[in-house]
């Protein structure tokens, strides 16, 4: 098992690199590969569900690597994902062109991912860190226009700083501890007894927070997020804000302050607050929206919020409700942003007040944009019921009704401005302009219903879900209290 | 077959059942979809017959799936839910038969027809459910169904409404559902079985009222139904007057009824709120001429009256209650199914342009007039047991102001009911001539209205059901006492 490990970074290493020639033979034989090699990593990552409750290590390119409850949850969304949108870009990619690059700067995203996932220092997440941000500019600006490269250049000038500050933090870190290996600090943090006492750690504790809080879009780092999630390719937009803000972000932020710093209570606080500010910030924001990758995007950031929050309450319950949350999250939103990409696909626009029934056109996207819309409204039976329900429960077991009435009422909330996309865009009447779109292509409705029946069946089942793979994610972070 | 897998089969053939039914519709068989709900349908209303009788002789069943530590799916089978289950899914089965005739004009019948099925399972889960977590999953699964349902003609107005509606059940709902987490605080379960004859905190009663009366459309949380009796089908508004705002009331009855237990003061302003809803949308249905939304307000009134029989927590009180619940699902699904029929004859709602339709429709005058004695509360229609038993509920409990009232309200009901019939069926034509509703669509509403007469004849039945209901109450709250 340790040795198939190795394969979350060779395989889409060799396959980016292989990409040039495997166009050359073909543009099917391209789709090809790059389909296998998604579908591999997925089925990858889904064979380690029963070592969940194990850490296991290995060597690869000299540096040491892991993988651990809270590592495999991430690997599962990131590379479960990642093999839709791929499926997604199959069909979508033609209106670009230029698919091998596409793919090739696709795989490079996915190895940062999962080099982020696998790091067992802080100096191998920072350094996967670039390589998933990189492919990720590059991906933004994919379309060459005007405000794809806008967007790109204003979310590169902005993570060139996070990940400066980040690396400070680092740095920081190695000049008083001698080590960046998670485990080393882990040990050397609580046998000082920091956390609170050390002013160098809470320099470096706000480094970091606002290093890798400016990857997860955490209100007030969140200014590139509404601009790069809409101009990239749908695809890409469902990687960014499905999982690169939140392996990019928030796991960081995991690792760091709930594993790593031994959860100091001026950081759950901070988490706290600004997780309540995301979340009502990015719900209000959302609301006023009339492009719908926007308004997704702005969605995003209120549902990070939600996981601050439970990260912030910081009790088992909310704390594997956050976790189930990021998983539940991908799903949804990714689908959410694949089905926006399917309209404008076949309409051309992002404007929800030019559309307009639709519905009776793309049947399979109206269809799975419920799904979506139920799911991140937290109707049950749908995923998204459960994790909040999770949440929820630890905010009012921790004593804190007014944060779990304001979650609770941000979820109608929720439900309201998603309901105001199903009217304006799938029901009503009919936009005539809109008369004869059709379906969008095999392999995209296929990646919108796979993400679909993902949301409803782990709804459905989320007690297998939250015990095969959240609960050991979350054990590993309360360890020991 | 024993109980356990009867109820199993009750619940889960119309919820399962139900995605055959977009599958048949991609396979091209639309033409297959109406009969194979009224099947599935008809086979979950079969399945609970079996039930009655083991009920009656004061059977209790109870179990539980464990699914995720306090999360489990617990099944009781017992006189309150088989009452319920009996109840809905037979006035689901006519809805459905109706359907056949009234439907049939428009593409999406599949869809139609697997959202009714969808909400139909998801009452019968809610039924026999006692987990709060499933109460309120199975509680969201059918306002799920009724988002789609009211909106089911993509008119841009019809739209809004399921929106509003949904928007209001969901916010209730969900508030409910905060509710819930409260008493888990304070009891640590949310099995309804092991929280009887607790008594639940202020706060957390009020957000579950909130749930209860945004479901159960009461006044001031009513507002979503009147738009959503006008907008769409009249299937719809039926469905909606005759099983999904019983749902409310089903909720307390299981919850507080058969469980928690609430303060006097709390009963109180509980038994305000139910006479003013059913006082205030008495008036409002007087002046109305919509007759949709006449009857609309009017289903607001009787669920206030229902509420009121809950309430009193007193015998006479939920047997009234509960027969109710039985004779207002028949006689109001009646009244909506003629409205239904005169609105294909006339093209119109508005019953000041109605008028001496009973020489052109003289089954649906009669079947309306039945319904309305009935809901208005004549004797012997089985309406006025379930009023009297409500009233009689009321100064049983010592609460003779509010009974007073409720009869006041009474009169109200009886004079805007003679008075829409009048209107609609008496006097002189004022529109075009119009001809009988379509065979199907009469012969149903005709059965309804035998169904009225049928309890008010055989009210033993229902009362012998509802007094073991009442007596299961009572010992489950006895049984407490004496450990």
């Amino acid at each position: 098992m340790q040795q198939s490990m190795r394969l979350f970074l060779i395989l889409p290493l060799v396959a980016a690199i292989l990409m040039p020639w495997a166009s050359k033979l073909g543009r099917r034989i391209a789709d090809v590969l790059v389909a296998v090699t998604g579908l591999g990593l997925m089925v990858l990552s889904l064979c380690f569900i029963p070592y969940a409750g194990t850490t296991s290590t290995f060597q690869l390119f000299g540096a040491q690597f892991a993988v651990d409850g809270l590592s495999l949850l991430f690997l599962i969304v990131v590379n479960a994902v990642a093999f839709f949108c791929i499926l997604y870009s199959i069909d979508y990619i033609d209106h670009y062109g230029g698919r091998a690059k596409f793919y090739a700067l696709m795989l490079l995203m996915i190895l940062g991912l999962n080099g982020i996932l696998l790091a067992q220092d802080l100096f191998s997440l920072y350094v996967y860190l670039e390589v998933a941000s990189i492919s990720s500019y590059v991906l933004v600006a994919y379309n060459l226009k005007f405000d794809g490269i806008e967007s790109a250049l204003k979310y590169l000038l902005l993570s060139v700083v996070g990940t400066g500050l980040t690396l400070m933090g680092i740095s920081l870190i190695y000049l008083n501890c001698g080590t960046i290996g998670f485990e080393a600090l882990k040990a050397v943090l609580s046998s000082i007894g920091i956390g609170a006492a050390s002013p160098v750690f809470l320099l470096a504790a706000g480094l970091f927070m606002a290093g890798f809080g400016l990857k997860a879009a955490i209100v007030p780092f969140h200014a590139w997020l509404p601009d790069a999630h809409p101009s990239a390719p749908a695809p890409i937009s469902a990687m960014l804000s499905g999982v690169v803000i939140k392996v990019a972000g928030v796991y960081s932020l995991i690792r760091i302050f709930l594993y790593i710093y031994p959860a100091p209570s001026q950081i759950l606080k901070i988490f706290l607050v600004l997780g309540i500010i995301s979340m009502i910030a990015g719900a209000i924001i959302a609301y006023f929206q009339s492009d719908i990758k926007r308004m997704l995007a702005y969605s995003s950031i209120s549902q990070i919020g939600y996981i601050l929050i439970g990260l912030g309450i910081g009790n088992p319950l909310a704390i594997m409700g956050a976790l189930f949350h990021v998983f539940n999250h991908a799903m949804f939103k990714s689908l959410l942003f694949l089905n926006s990409g399917a309209i404008q696909y076949r309409t051309g626009t992002r404007n929800i007040n030019e559309m307009g029934g639709l519905e009776s056109r793309m049947r399979v996207t109206g269809a799975t944009g419920i799904f979506g819309t139920l799911s991140i409204a937290g109707v049950p039976p749908f995923n998204g019921f459960w994790s909040k329900l999770f949440i929820v429960m630890g905010a009012v077991v921790a004593g804190k009704y007014v944060i779990a009435f304001l979650m609770v009422f941000f979820s109608i909330f929720t439900l309201g401005y998603f309901l105001l996309i199903q009217r304006r865009v799938f029901f009503g009447k009919l936009n005539m302009k809109w008369a004869d779109i059709k379906e969008a292509p095999l392999t995209m409705s296929l990646a919108m219903i796979f993400l679909a029946a993902t949301c409803l069946l782990s709804g459905i089942f989320f007690s297998q879900v939250v015990q095969s793979v959240i609960e050991p994610a979350a054990n590993l972070l309360m360890g020991g209290k | 077959m024993g109980i356990q897998t009867n109820a199993l089969l009750v619940i889960s053939i119309p919820l399962l059942g139900s995605l055959l039914i977009p599958l048949l519709g991609w396979a091209g068989l639309k033409k297959a979809t109406g009969p194979l709900t009224v099947i599935l349908i008809g086979a979950a209303n079969i399945l609970t017959w079996p039930l009655l009788l083991p009920v009656l002789h004061g059977g209790m069943w109870h179990w539980s799936y464990g699914l995720y530590r306090w999360i489990s799916l617990s099944l009781t089978v017992d006189a309150l839910a088989v009452f319920m289950a009996f109840t809905a899914s037979l006035i689901a089965t006519l809805i459905a038969i109706y359907s056949l005739g009234y439907i049939e004009h428009t593409d999406d019948e599949p869809e139609y027809y697997f959202i009714v099925t969808l909400f139909l399972g998801a009452m019968m889960g809610l039924v026999f459910s006692t987990n709060l977590i499933f109460l309120y999953l199975f509680w969201e699964i059918a306002a799920l169904a009724c988002w789609r349902l009211i909106g089911y003609y993509r008119e841009p107005d019809y739209i809004w409404k399921a929106d509003k509606a949904f928007l209001v059940t969901f916010g209730g709902a969900v508030l409910m559902l905060f509710g819930f987490v409260l008493v888990f605080l304070q009891y640590g379960t949310f099995e309804i079985t092991e929280l009887r004859g607790h008594e639940i905190g202020t706060v957390a009663l009020v957000l579950i009222m909130a749930g209860v009366f945004s479901k159960s459309a009461t006044v001031p949380l009513h507002t979503w139904l009147p738009d959503a009796g006008v907008a769409p089908s009249t299937i719809t508004s039926l469905l909606h007057a005759a099983i999904l705002v019983k749902i409310g009331l089903y909720g307390f009855a299981r919850m507080f009824c058969n469980g928690m237990v609430i303060s006097p003061r709390a009963q109180t302003g509980i038994l305000i709120i139910a006479l003013a809803s059913a006082f205030i949308s008495a008036c409002a249905a007087l002046k109305e001429t919509n007759i949709k939304r006449m009857l609309a307000y009017s289903t607001v009134s009787q669920i206030g009256y229902t509420f009121l029989g809950l309430a009193a927590f007193t015998h006479n009180g939920y047997i009234g209650a509960l027969l109710y619940i039985m004779a207002h699902g028949f006689a109001k699904g009646g009244l909506f199914l003629c409205a239904g029929i005169i609105e294909h004859g006339t093209h119109t709602k508005d019953m000041t342009k109605m008028g001496g339709l009973i020489k052109k429709m003289p089954i649906t005058a009669i079947a309306y007039a039945i319904c309305a004695l009935s809901i208005a509360g004549i004797p012997p229609m089985a309406g006025f047991f379930s009023k009297w038993f409500v009233i009689s509920g009321l100064v049983e409990g010592g609460h003779k102001v509010i009974a007073t009232l409720a009869i006041l309200t009474a009169v109200l009901t009886l004079f805007y009911m003679m008075k829409s019939f009048h209107v609609v069926f008496l006097g002189e034509s004022r529109g075009e001539s119009h001809a009988e509703g379509v065979p199907v669509m009469v012969t149903v509403v005709a059965i309804l209205a035998g169904l009225t007469i049928l309890t008010s004849i055989l009210l033993q039945l229902p009362y012998h059901l509802a007094s073991v209901a009442d007596g299961e109450r009572l010992l489950k709250l006895a049984t407490l006492v004496w450990r």
